[in-house]
């Protein structure tokens, strides 16, 4: 199904956007391999939905390139739109149809609409009750996950999803969180996800990109970011050595009790040289990403002050 | 095809791949895999616990490299044969691995190690003895 597309699906070149006097994205790179979740991160008003916007054709950039499914974002043909899957912050609906007039309307404009997924997914989100009722007597939360829906069902190459699941409790989370990792794992589709909710970005990207000044300023797997970024507990004579904390390896360090708390891009070997150099004992936890992402931002503890 | 126990925590600050060859090394050291059994392709592993084929590849390929599994071309991978000074070779790194945090913990209390290893066959010769 996705045999024609390039190896990145995305793929930005100094891309600038301003509002105003703001430049919100400021000479952006980025590339976005096929068939990977990645997690767009970023704080309030840093340019993530105006950078989805962008990908997707519907905010034209100033200056720089934009390649989506292997064509310019700004004049993406049928082809590329009927391989695209987005649901919108607000999840734009229309109101006066019926749920299942709704589906039928969208159905008929989408040539790979998989009706049996549609019937998966309706028993999935808990939307065949509603099927009579209008869009506009749905709660936020059926609201959210009709949009989400709509947005899987033709099976596209390509999903973007602006805080697709602001509005759900922690169940219907979990159910619509795992229906786009399906995609994913069944459809080798590409995924790229905003939310605040670390955990919920946590649960099905492969993949982080944090956004912050206008540019990506992190972009790897997750896995290889746990893996070199960690947390270190240093106890023995020396901790309040200054010296420690300016190891170059070094992010952030902060005292605690009697112990060193570090922030560290660091693994193995290092972590026995600091032993052996200071006689310390390290004791090493490894970041979840909630923990992880202010260390990424660098807004995590301060400098030491020892 | 052997169903084989993966209990995988995507919040936990262990990369997911690595958790894959954590515990197919560890089943593999304790005996519950053996030599010639086959495991899930990275397909039907990544549906099965919801995780990306591309993850799932990246553990096996970590497996391959340590001796633990055989990848064949167009067949499904295996759990390597291996020498039996090589088996008693990994399960003393498991225990390794699953002690070293011990050891930080014990230099952190000042325990003297004579007293640690007490401790620590006390637990072995009274291994049921609930809530301590």
């Amino acid at each position: 199904m996705n045999d024609h597309l390039p190896d990145s699906l995305v793929s930005i070149r100094q891309l600038t956007l301003t509002r105003g006097d703001k430049a919100v994205l400021d000479g952006l790179d980025w590339t976005v391999p096929r068939g990977t979740a990645t997690g767009l991160l970023g704080r309030n008003g840093s340019g993530k939905t105006s950078l989805m916007h962008t990908l997707l054709g519907l905010i034209v950039s100033e200056e720089g390139t934009c390649t989506t499914l292997g064509q310019d974002a700004r004049s993406l043909d049928d082809d590329a739109n009927e391989r695209l899957g987005f649901v919108d912050q607000h999840y734009q609906l229309i109101d006066w149809m019926r749920v299942d007039q709704h589906v039928h309307y969208v159905e008929r404009m989408r040539a790979r609409w998989d009706t049996d997924l549609q019937g998966r997914l309706l028993d999935a989100f808990d939307l065949r009750e509603s099927a009579g009722l209008r869009v506009g007597a749905l709660s936020p939360g059926a609201r959210q996950r009709l949009s989400v829906l709509l947005a899987l069902c033709h099976r596209p190459d390509l999903i973007v999803l602006d805080e697709p699941v602001s509005a759900q409790d922690p169940i219907f989370r979990k159910v619509v969180l795992d229906a786009l990792r399906a995609r994913v794992i069944e459809d080798g589709a590409t995924l790229i996800l905003s939310s605040h909710v670390l955990r919920d970005v946590e649960s099905i990207v492969d993949r982080v990109a944090v956004l912050d000044g206008g540019r990506i300023t992190i972009d790897a797997e997750l896995d290889a970011m746990k893996e070199s970024y960690q947390q270190w507990i240093v106890v023995g004579a020396a901790t309040s050595s200054e010296e420690i904390a300016q190891l170059p390896f070094v992010i952030s360090s902060e005292r605690i009790g009697g112990a060193l708390s570090l922030h560290v891009r660091a693994g193995e070997a290092e972590r026995r040289e600091l032993e052996s150099r200071f006689s310390v004992s390290v004791e090493v936890k490894s970041l979840d990403l909630e923990r992880l992402f202010p260390v990424l931002l660098g807004v995590s503890p301060k400098a030491v002050t020892a | 095809m052997v169903p084989f126990l993966c209990l995988l925590d995507r919040h936990s600050g262990e990369p997911v791949y690595r958790q894959i060859v954590d515990q197919v090394r560890f089943q593999v050291a304790s005996g519950s895999l053996t030599a010639g059994d086959e495991l899930p392709s990275t397909r039907a592993f990544g549906a099965e616990h919801g995780v990306n084929p591309m993850t799932v590849s990246k553990a096996y390929a970590e497996l391959e490299r340590i001796g633990v599994i055989e990848r064949r071309p167009g067949l499904p991978s295996v759990v390597a044969a291996q020498r039996p000074e090589e088996s008693a070779a990994n399960v003393q790194e498991e225990l390794r691995r699953v002690l070293r945090p011990s050891v930080t913990v014990v230099r952190q209390l000042g325990v003297e190690p004579e007293e640690a290893v007490r401790v620590l066959r006390g637990l072995l010769d009274a291994p049921d003895q609930p809530g301590d």
